[in-house]
């Protein structure tokens, strides 16, 4: 039997026997391990080495930045300057919790953290005002997947370095995408709920109420210009201004707003603590299991076999997408993006595509697995906040996706959408 | 039966590493019949390359090109190529690491750390590019923020200097040069015309204070496993390659030096008597590193095996 | 027994938040000294990696507790509950052997670091240190994974009773945390 076959049927079995996924990609590179007689030294050695990357530090920074902007108001705050414009527009909350995303996500580098900063405030709410359990969860995951689209972001990040791309410019080519897919999925948000009927018959459009929310949210407002200031004044890394994120969070929440406690912020860290344990642990055997993959020729077949597919770059793209979409379904984004980056990007670079255009493509797949099961970790969040399941959550995603999935095609037929801030900024 | 041996770099398929690396593989191929092929993965995609040294050493990769500089965790003898101005030029530099000292350092090499060095490929001799001003004596780096590649030697000759070397990830450079966070940096006159820095850089030095290669290393049970035949083969092809390889980057240097006058950089060649300048307080830091990197002696006769 | 995993994951908690704390501190030093001090200071970097890769594996040992790691159960709806419960022990049983893998392959891996020299760039550390600790994580990590396997006696209870337990196990699996 192949090496090949053998890994892709254990990994299967082990999936069906109920197995952790990250656990399910070791076991299934064990087999592979011992039938091509490598030693198993590899196996610690590449689950070593695969965490051993500076970038991937950001990720578990900024869950801790979430967890603590959450905890210590800032969240709460941004919201509170969004909620007296409703008025009594159709699906106002839906519409509120993706502008609170997208303004989330200009200081968070992740999906899952954007969705639990935002979610635990507005799913409450909008359960209150009579929306779905799964209506809120899957509005709130999908506007989390603008997480790693608007800067800053870890998957640029990582794709940044596996291509030798670069990450400021990654940034900047990420902005206009972002206000699309927002603006996108804020108006799939209202049609849906339209047809529910979603409103609030009491509420008014108050001005004043939305400048005391503004000057009370000040502090939280500054997040994202000190944030994403002190990466264009290069005055830190992308990777450092997690860490700016966390400080800044940490002095805000409890000088300014006077919201943090010892026990609120243990209950931080252990959280950050799991979601790292259970999500990074992934990439460590994704690793493995990819650079078995690669040492058995397996991406590079399938490069070779996309390329052979067409000359032209804009169906190269497409299906270049399409696959990136189903690997999505089972695969993390940065495993994803650490293994395919290097088979996928002479591909595209043959064919005359941009590198920083094809990162933002590359991440806007990213953003569509964050939402489709069985491997959706911005479902699993809004999970554990809405306690629906995962599969009528992704049901009502689905109109979601489908934005996200327009909007990849837009990005694809209009590179200037992307190059047009990067060329400004840096010539 | 067929043999195929895994060799793995960090490398665009555009660089050195990886037409050496071919060119090798084409050698193999041919003077054992096609018994022995050599499969070449760029881009990193066996991981990083300590990670890559590291699995070649317990047997799960064959073959690897690594930076000389980045195998002193493994044997920190390596690091006498890390040190300044030991050789003059590519072509000196080659003179010694083909050489009877550099097999002595690299048969040690193997002694400590199980992997036996194929061959070398050169990555270019580092000139210093910044922003600021036109380099012609030590003096004149005082106070440049230089971007570091973390490596302690070099942190050390660029402080004996007066510069500030500053830690800045190689994917973040290009925008870091170009907004000014950093003054400048060293880098291969090649690297220089490939990677496009003369688009945001004025003044270009040909110090020459560091010549850098990188080693393609393989297990040496791997290699005790292939027959006598295959195994001479093997190290002849390495042979063609490695001068193949330091051929193309000599050349790529002296392209990428035309190119930075073609676009209107100010380039400062060095005279044999200015350049000593520079190589004079460099070897300053020497007598820090000398014991680490297997004594005062061999240091010399390394320097006295390029001339 | 009960107190011996009461005793590991209040250590594992001190452990956890410590080194999320320290990593934290030394990042910010980093950026602090280098933009306000001008003084990059060459150790941090690599410093951080150690405490990460440390922290992402107390956390995955960690997160074993509640049942946090990541899987697919929709399928197990679908089937009568004594078979899913057999299946999710069954691939309890591959997780635990996965782990003995991983043990036994970091002990090898000590071993050839104590063969053949392999220290830290920057700060010169013997990787051997460095590496220590995940071998004896996937202990710990390895005991939650049995006791999970074992604490609730399910054979010796009435069918009814193992039912429920099997859909909140279920539940558990699949929303990935005790609600
Ligand atoms: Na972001
Ligand atoms: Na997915």
């Amino acid at each position: 039997m192949s090496v090949g076959a053998a890994i892709g049927i254990s990994f299967v079995v082990s999936l069906l026997l109920g197995m952790p996924i990250a656990i399910s990609m070791g076991a299934a590179s064990v087999v592979a391990i011992f039938i091509s007689g490598l030693p198993i030294t590899f196996l610690v050695q590449v689950m070593f080495e695969a965490l051993n990357s500076f970038p991937l530090i950001a990720i578990p920074l900024f869950i801790l930045a979430g967890g603590i902007m959450e905890k210590g108001g800032l969240s709460q705050r941004i919201v509170n300057i969004f909620m007296p414009l409703i008025g009594r527009t159709y699906g106002g909350l839906a519409v509120v919790t993706i502008m609170a995303c997208m303004f989330f996500a200009a200081i968070s580098g992740s999906g899952p953290p954007t969705v639990a900063a935002i979610g635990s405030i507005m799913i409450p709410s909008m359960l209150k005002q009579g929306y779905s359990a799964n209506f809120s969860g899957a509005v709130t995951a999908s506007g989390g997947t603008l997480g790693i689209l608007i800067p800053p972001s870890v998957p640029m990040i990582i794709y940044g370095i596996s291509s030798d791309t670069s990450i400021p410019r990654l940034f900047a080519a990420g902005i206009i995408p972002g206000i699309i897919v927002g603006t996108l999925l804020i108006a799939a948000a209202y049609l849906l709920s339209r047809r529910a009927g979603y409103r609030s018959e009491e509420s008014r459009v108050d001005f004043a109420a939305f400048r005391v929310a503004l000057r009370e949210g000040f502090w939280a407002l500054m997040a994202p210009v000190i944030i994403l200031g002190g990466i264009y004044a290069s005055i830190f890394t992308p990777t450092e201004s997690a860490v700016v994120a966390v400080v800044y969070g940490l002095f805000v929440s409890t000088f300014v707003y006077r919201e943090t406690s010892f026990a609120k912020l243990k209950e931080v860290f252990l959280f950050c603590a799991t979601i790292s344990g259970s999500i990074l642990v992934i990439i460590t055997t994704a690793t493995v299991f990819g650079q078995i993959l690669t040492l058995q020729n397996i991406p590079q077949e399938l490069a070779a076999w996309i390329g052979s597919l067409s000359d032209n770059k804009y169906v190269i793209l497409i299906i270049i997408c399409l696959v990136l979409i189903f690997i999505g379904m089972w695969m993390d984004t940065i495993a994803q993006i650490i293994l395919l980056t290097p088979v996928l990007l002479p591909v595209v670079i043959g064919l005359g595509v941009d590198p920083v255009h094809f990162g933002i493509i590359f991440v806007l797949c990213c953003e569509i697995g964050f939402l489709t099961p069985p491997l959706g970790v911005n479902l699993f969040v809004a999970m554990r906040l809405t306690g629906c399941s995962i599969e009528s959550l992704s049901k009502s995603a689905l109109p979601y996706v489908i934005v996200l999935i327009l909007a990849i095609v837009l990005i694809i037929f209009l590179p200037q959408l992307t190059l047009w801030i990067p060329n400004l900024i840096y010539g | 039966a067929e043999t195929v041996l895994k060799l793995g770099h960090v490398s665009s398929p555009e660089n050195v590493y990886h037409k050496g690396a071919l060119r090798f593989a084409e050698k193999v191929s041919e003077l054992t019949d096609g018994a022995v092929t050599i499969d070449a993965l760029c881009c990193a995609q066996l991981g990083n390359d300590v990670a890559q040294a590291k699995t070649v050493q317990l047997g799960a990769q064959d073959l690897a090109i690594v930076s000389s500089n980045n195998l002193a965790q493994f044997d920190p003898k390596i690091d006498i190529f890390s040190l300044p101005a030991l050789f003059q030029d590519i072509p000196s530099a080659q003179k010694a690491v083909f050489g009877p000292v550099g097999d002595e350092i690299f048969e040690n090499f193997m002694k400590t750390t199980g992997m036996r060095v194929i061959y070398t490929t050169a990555w270019g001799s580092r000139a210093v590019i910044n922003n600021k001003v036109a380099v012609k004596t030590p003096a004149d780096m005082d106070g440049l923020l230089l971007r570091s590649p973390g490596s302690p030697v070099m942190n050390a000759t660029y402080k004996a200097f007066g510069a500030n070397p500053t830690p800045v990830a190689f994917a973040e450079l290009f925008t870091a040069l170009q907004q000014k966070t950093v003054d400048g940096a060293d880098m291969s006159p090649c690297d220089v015309l490939t990677l496009k820095y003369y688009e945001v850089q004025n003044h270009l030095t040909t110090t020459n204070l560091f010549t850098g290669f990188g080693m393609v290393i393989m297990n040496e049970r791997k290699f005790q496993s292939l027959s006598e035949s295959e195994q001479e083969a093997i190290l002849a092809a390495g042979r063609e390659a490695g001068e193949y390889s330091w051929g193309l980057t000599a050349q790529c240097d002296l392209d990428g030096i035309a190119k930075a006058k073609e676009v209107g950089m100010e380039v400062v060649m060095l005279e044999p008597d200015e350049r000593a300048v520079f190589f004079d307080a460099a070897r300053g830091v020497w007598d820090e590193f000398a014991d680490r990197v297997g004594g005062r002696d061999l240091i010399d006769r390394l320097v006295a095996a390029s001339q | 027994m009960k107190r011996l995993f009461m005793w590991l994951n209040r250590a594992d908690q001190v452990v956890l938040i410590c080194l999320l704390s320290t990593l934290v501190c030394v990042l910010f030093l980093q950026v602090t000294s280098r933009f306000i001090f001008k003084l990059p200071i060459e150790w941090s970097e690599e410093m951080a990696r150690f405490l990460f890769i440390w922290f992402c594996w107390f956390g995955c040992s960690y997160a074993t507790i509640n049942y946090h790691h990541i899987r697919i159960t929709a399928h197990f709806r679908i089937m009568p509950v004594p078979l899913a419960l057999l299946l999710l022990r069954v691939g309890d049983v591959l997780w635990i052997l996965f782990n003995l893998v991983v043990i036994w392959g970091g002990v090898l891996y000590l071993m050839s670091i104590r063969e053949y020299p392999y220290r830290a760039m920057i700060t010169d550390i013997d990787m051997f240190w460095i590496f220590l600790p995940i071998p004896v994580i996937f202990t710990i990590f390895t005991l939650r994974v049995a006791k999970n396997l074992f604490d609730r006696d399910y054979f010796d209870r009435s069918m009814s009773e193992v039912e429920l337990e099997a859909a909140e196990e279920i539940a558990i699996a699949q929303t990935g945390a005790k609600q």
